[in-house]
């Protein structure tokens, strides 16, 4: 991983079109801009990390839908 | 067209009927067309969202205005655009269904709802700004 130290209005630049800027620094925090075409979709990276997670445990579901069947036709629910 | 299945056996489909997910779902990025199969119980409000690329790979997908009130969000510009949706009547709504082993605690995910244009079948995961959970449980007061 590349490592910089950056300062408070201080930005980068990845590839021709991405800026990140250090907006401001306050106890342990970091706000952070960011700047970059609308094509590029910007997540916080435990949202990101979730939902794949959600996603995998989504799949083995399939097997279970069956009993979900059957819990339904006792009490449908809202 | 056929494909055989791990979980819902042989289907057979025809290439109108394919959705293309261009950046596959979150986790699952290498695989993007995938087909719903209506679950035949009509009662369920529950069916398959079946990748055509993996025959081990089922989703259960459920409309999610059936088990909540509320929910609005905002479909970015760019994703609109991509998918090539001009109106509210292109787009049909998904969420992934998570059936744990005790099956009270089933939830659909909010915060990721799968978006598709019903008319070129383009679809897409997005992921919410908006403030709505990864795991909404659907038996609220239990079973």
């Amino acid at each position: 991983m590349l490592i910089l130290t950056r300062k408070k209005d201080e930005s980068l630049v990845i590839g021709n079109d991405i800026v990140i800027k250090i907006i401001e620094l306050d106890d342990g925090k970091v706000r952070i801009g960011i700047d970059a075409p609308k094509s590029i979709e910007v997540h916080r990276k435990e949202v990101y990390d979730r939902i794949q997670e959600e996603n995998k445990s989504a799949r083995e579901s399939k097997n279970k839908l069956g009993d979900l069947a059957v819990a339904m036709s006792k009490k449908p629910s809202k | 067209m056929k494909l055989t299945t791990d979980y819902i056996g042989e289907i057979e489909y025809s290439e109108e009927e394919v959705l293309i997910f261009e950046e596959g779902l979150y986790g699952f990025s290498e695989l993007k067309k995938y087909l719903i199969v209506l679950n035949p119980a009509e009662e369920l409000p529950f069916h398959w969202l079946q990748s055509l690329e993996d025959e081990r790979l089922t989703f259960i997908i459920t409309s999610p205005f059936l088990f909540v009130d509320q929910y609005d969000f905002d479909l970015p510009e760019m994703v609109a655009e991509a998918l090539e949706i001009h109106t509210h009547e292109d787009i049909d709504i998904y969420s992934l269904t998570v059936i744990p082993e005790k099956i009270q605690d089933t939830t659909i995910n909010l915060k990721a709802p799968l978006i598709l244009n019903r008319n070129n079948k383009k679809g897409k995961q997005l992921i919410l700004n908006e403030e709505y959970p990864y795991k909404h449980k659907i038996f609220a007061k239990g079973i």
